[in-house]
């Protein structure tokens, strides 16, 4: 297998990344200003530790109802809960990075596309964690992934 | 002598766990009706025959039955819809919304497994609760007590009645001529309690009405032909319960027999999914309960308990009737009612084999003690467990301490209601 079909070869190198001791709100800040969707959580020592997302993020301000029913399709019109309501904006407040913090998935540099494809689409991730001696060196975003496919898969064609 | 202090350790170590809650109660039902069997069988009291004869399987029948209908109709919709509508009803009136809300999952549960209905009513609370800006909690536990009382008042409300009725012979009509009345009256005196211990939550104006009555019942609705179908069914299921005396039915049959007509008229495409959430762990757990407890019979341990019984109960039925329904409170309320109404069943069978005594009386008091005493704690009713699983969900959980001043004072004014019109009735109730 040539370097091209690795992941190694397309993810970004730049990462914006998190200590676990951060408030929720500056990583908040963080996804914002630098148009990122995944946090990799990281200890002193640039350990991978976890991960947390904008969808993490966000979930706080769902309804409470939301999570306890299967079907919201009736629901027309939210009342009370059209803006976040003041407990989960009070909540959201005292979190800390480490309170939200996910298990990471990460797979090395020379792990294939199909696996890393197979992997984000198995565990719904929006961001593949590439790490080698389990210091983060990459992050691969299924665009990345999406494009690597189709570069090579086009250059076959020609 | 020994075989009484084997079969009884086996079955307090069996009900010791349950109590302790650290491993799965249906595991650990399971386990001691193994080592029930196998040490049974080891010392000669017990044997293979014997522990599969005492499973009632009428009682099983009954609930699977049950559960298949209620698992077809879950899955149409109909019970977000009829909590919709009827919440739609209140106008955004906390008092009315409690009072609708409490009656309908009443109603349901009276005929319908209380599991599945608080498990379906209790997220559409919620979300009423959350657009109208005001605490789920009040509605939540009245819902849970409500619905533990009004199932009371029938012979498929609630498991112990089914076991009760299955094994005395009782038929439908005999829980509805006897328990019912007393059961309405309990009812109305918790719903008047609850109105009283919520005072300031239900006097409170909730805003964003408009949004509730926005809500749309109709588009919660999935598969109306299966809808049709399945309360068709549903309906002369509990049209033959009313009769099930009168045409020789045993009420397991006539439950099962409901099940695979509306199968067989809806075909569902996926039967594994319509299976999956019938509630094999309750009835596992029921069955292996009947092996363990059929193993403290057949040693003749609960003989001996039943002649412990028989002194009071011939000197004076009425007063054995009023310690059977406090006792059997506490015990529900602390334990768990489906033990206590396993155990008790057969102690009650031999009093009435072995004196000649009129034991009927001590029926209702066993229904009554062990579906109320069902209210006092958060672990006495599964219902209970269920609505503070789904509020540990939101901001506002229930606590042990919340429970205490509602579910414990609904608890005992529900169980004076019941020793009082059981003194009164008592003639009636024979």
């Amino acid at each position: 297998m040539t370097d091209n079909l690795k992941i190694g070869a397309w993810m970004k190198r730049d990462i914006v990344a998190v200590h676990a001791s951060m408030s929720v709100k500056e990583a908040a800040a963080l996804l914002v200003d630098r148009r990122v969707g995944t946090l990799p959580v990281l200890d002193e020592d640039g350990v991978l530790i976890g991960v947390t997302t904008i969808t993490d993020i966000t979930h706080i301000f769902l309804p409470d109802f939301i999570s306890l029913l299967a079907d919201i399709d009736f629901v027309k019109d939210f009342g009370a809960l059209k803006t976040p309501s003041k407990e989960n904006l009070e909540r959201a407040e005292t979190l800390t990075v480490a309170d939200i913090m996910e298990e990471p998935m990460a797979e090395e540099e020379d792990c294939s596309l199909v696996r890393a494809l197979s992997v984000m689409e198995k565990h719904n991730l929006a961001d593949l964690l590439v790490v080698r001696d389990r210091q983060l060196v990459g992050i691969a975003s299924r665009v990345d992934i999406g494009r690597a496919f189709l570069t090579t898969w086009l250059k076959a064609e020609a | 002598m020994t075989l009484y202090l084997v079969s009884g350790f086996i079955f307090i170590a069996t009900f010791a766990a349950i109590l302790l809650g650290k491993v799965n109660r249906t595991i650990v039902a399971m386990a001691g009706a193994g080592v029930m069997v196998a040490v049974g069988m080891g010392m000669g009291f017990y044997s293979q025959e014997a522990a599969l004869a005492s499973i009632d399987f009428n009682t099983l029948g009954l609930l699977l039955g049950m559960m298949i209908l209620v698992s077809m109709l879950a899955r149409t919709g109909f019970f977000e819809y009829l909590a919709i509508l009827t919440a739609k009803k209140s106008k955004g009136s906390p008092w009315v919304l409690f009072l609708l809300l409490g009656t309908i999952t009443a109603v349901l549960s009276m005929f319908l497994d209380n599991v599945t209905t608080i498990v379906l009513i209790a997220p559409v609370t919620v979300l009423i609760a959350e657009i109208l800006g005001i605490s789920p909690l009040p509605l939540l536990i009245g819902e849970a007590l409500l619905s533990d009382t009004g199932g009371v008042a029938t012979l498929i409300g609630d498991p112990p009645n089914i076991m009760i009725g299955s094994a005395a012979g009782l038929s439908f009509m005999d829980f509805i001529v006897n328990l019912a009345p007393i059961v309405l009256v309990a009812w109305v005196v918790a719903l008047v309690l609850l109105r009283f211990l919520f005072r300031e939550y239900l006097s409170q104006t909730p805003g964003n009405v408009e949004a509730l009555m926005k809500l749309d019942e109709r588009a919660a609705l999935h598969d109306t032909a299966t809808l049709t179908r399945t309360l068709i069914v549903l309906g002369v299921t509990i049209l033959l319960f009313f009769v099930h005396n009168l045409l020789h039915l045993q009420p397991g049959f006539v439950a099962l027999l409901g099940a695979a007509a509306a199968l067989l008229w809806v075909q569902p495409a996926d039967i594994e999914e319509v299976l999956k959430h019938v509630e094999w762990p309750v009835l596992m757990f029921f069955a292996a309960l009947f092996v363990t407890v059929g193993g403290i019979e057949a040693s003749g341990l609960l003989n001996l308990l039943a002649d412990g019984v028989t002194a009071l109960a011939t000197q004076d039925l009425l007063l054995t009737g009023v310690a059977l329904i406090w006792g059997g409170a506490m015990i529900s309320a602390i334990v768990d009612n489906i033990p206590f109404t396993i155990v008790m069943i057969p102690v009650i069978q031999d009093l009435g084999l072995s004196t000649g005594l009129n034991v009927t009386p001590l029926w209702w008091a066993l229904a009554l003690g062990a579906g109320f005493g069902g209210n006092g704690t958060i672990i006495g009713s599964t219902a209970n467990v269920i609505t503070v699983a789904i509020s540990e969900k939101t901001s506002t959980p229930i606590t042990s301490r919340i429970w205490m001043k509602t579910g414990l004072p609904v608890m005992l004014a529900t169980l004076l209601v019941a020793t009082i019109l059981f003194v009164l009735g008592f003639n009636f109730l024979q």
